[in-house]
């Protein structure tokens, strides 16, 4: 049968966001594909170097649109690793209690995405719905949706007060009754699972040796989750289960998102029981002595990376970033292969891609 | 997972691999200010360092490698992650910046190999496919993270 190629993007229906896919079909089957991205690459590495290590954490803020927070935490323990700061407990636990809120909201607004593209408006609704509460919580704890400009060097610029840890134990448990409930929906949602199951299948070996992480590597088997495996506080602190599923389709993803979020409304309530009381931040120095600090998070997509090098002035020397929708990205080649056209959507949304983060 | 080893059983273990590659015995080798251990080797060294680590860990999980223009080097650092971060770090020619792909040994490594290339310029022998990934079709001029190519 003859070969047809068929582009998909830079804009296209499926992704907010512009990257370019060449399929390559016979007929209805897909037999390869390549990526072409760089469409919003803003070169925010080369601009680290040349702004001051405070100016950086506003535009780092900015490499990525959901999980917008992770970024600005993994950035300032890196520069706090360097200044040899030790940052007030308090602030890690305001910190990581925006982080799982992020998880909540990333992993809700990728449900619906799923569900939209499947053709499950009801899904997507529900889900985009219940993820207002959660941009509710965020709003009230940092005064943004997304961008919450809430840490600085040295630790957070906001406290919580009493009243607000009233109100937000309140919507958690809103948010617990609501994220259960789409859960089961989706559990016996079974158009869901004709959709999703046996799609974009990897294996456990293909996931290491492709070197992928987060969610689509914890539906594979891999039982990796940074805030386990390289605790900083308060995650030593806390008790929590890594979810993880050996299908390795696109239904084990959303299985192990939907449940992550759940194990994330228990995170911020125990973090809200336990929190400490004491400063939220220590003042640091403008410039930073030489040396080089790795600062590693999990993310809602998994692994992010910062490599950042001081020289001894007020500006980085280098600022490397890896967000994980690099390795996702590298995992569709095997993903987008021997399948129908009809699961192009499916695989596409089931690895959770953000692009501004994969372009920076 | 239980009986994870502890980071100084990590690192005892990388360095007595890598130890017969080291450009010297020791000295070499630095922690950041987090911990993680740094190994330089000589640029020829790495495929082998690598092959070593694969015959003795398994999978390895590469994260990224960072490039960094330092005339008269391009620095590479590939970062590790097998219970505990590592870092092997090469030096290549400014005027030549030649090295042999992983992509053999570690398939995850495929686009950060074309991400140095594009930003650095650094050519990867036996990467399949070095086309642009981030930067435009028609962009012409040295790489962008060269220091020649400063514009402030």
């Amino acid at each position: 049968m003859a070969r047809t190629i068929v582009p998909i993007g830079p804009q296209h229906p499926l992704l907010k966001e512009p990257i370019a896919f060449q399929i390559v079909v016979e007929g209805e089957q897909v037999t390869d594909s390549t990526m072409r991205m760089g469409y919003v690459h803003r070169g925010i590495e080369r601009l680290c170097q040349e702004r001051t290590y405070i100016q950086n954490l506003y535009l780092l803020e900015r490499v990525c649109g959901i999980c917008s927070h992770v970024h600005a935490v993994t950035y300032c323990r890196g520069v706090e690793s360097l200044l040899g700061l030790e940052v007030p407990l308090r602030a890690t636990y305001l910190r990581a209690l925006l982080c799982e809120l992020e998880r909540i909201h990333s992993h809700l607004l990728w449900l619906g995405m799923l569900a939209r593209n499947i053709g499950l408006d009801t899904i997507f609704m529900y889900a985009w719905r219940d993820r207002e509460i959660v941009l509710d919580i965020m709003e009230a704890l940092s005064g943004g949706r997304v961008s919450h400009a809430i840490n600085t060097i040295g630790g957070v610029r906001q406290d919580i007060t009493p009243m607000q840890r009233e109100v937000i134990w309140g919507q958690l448990d809103k948010l617990d009754q609501q994220v259960s409930r789409l859960l089961r929906v989706v559990e016996h949602e079974r158009s869901l699972q004709a959709r999703t199951r046996g799609v974009g299948h990897l294996s456990l070996e293909q996931v290491r040796r492709y070197c992928v992480v987060g969610p689509i590597a914890r539906a594979s088997g891999l039982d990796v989750d940074l805030r386990r495996d390289e605790p900083r506080p308060p995650y030593d602190r806390l008790n929590f289960d890594v979810v993880t599923h050996t299908a390795g389709d696109v239904w084990a993803r959303t299985l192990v998102r939907m449940q992550e979020t759940l194990v994330s409304v228990q995170l911020c309530r125990e973090i809200l029981r336990t929190m400490p009381d004491g400063p939220i931040a220590v003042s640091a120095r403008r410039r930073v002595p030489p040396g080089e600090a790795i600062s590693r998070s999990e993310a809602p997509r998994g692994e992010l990376f910062y490599y950042i090098r001081s020289d001894g002035s007020d500006r980085p020397a280098r600022v490397k970033i890896r967000t994980p929708t690099l390795p996702s990205l590298l995992s569709l080649q095997i993903q987008l292969k021997a399948i129908t056209i009809a699961d192009i959507s499916v695989i596409l949304s089931g690895v959770d891609l953000c692009i501004a983060c994969a372009d920076r | 997972m239980s009986g994870i080893p502890n980071r100084d059983a990590i690192n005892t273990l990388v360095l007595r691999l890598l130890s017969n590659l080291t450009a010297g015995p020791g000295a070499f080798t630095h922690t950041t200010t987090d911990g993680e251990l740094v190994i330089q080797l000589p640029a020829h060294a790495l495929r082998p360092a690598v092959s070593c680590l694969i015959d003795e860990i398994g999978i390895l999980h590469l994260t990224t490698i960072t490039g960094e223009d330092l005339p008269p080097h391009i620095a590479l650092r590939y970062h590790f992650w097998h219970h505990y971060g590592f870092t092997l770090e090469i030096e290549l020619p400014r005027d030549r910046p030649v090295v042999a792909s992983l992509v053999d040994l570690v398939p995850g490594v495929a686009l950060y190999e074309r991400e140095v290339h594009d930003m650095l310029g650094v050519l990867f022998e036996g990467h399949p496919d070095l086309r642009p990934l981030l930067l435009p079709d028609e962009w012409q001029g040295p790489p962008p993270l060269r220091k020649e190519d400063t514009h402030g």
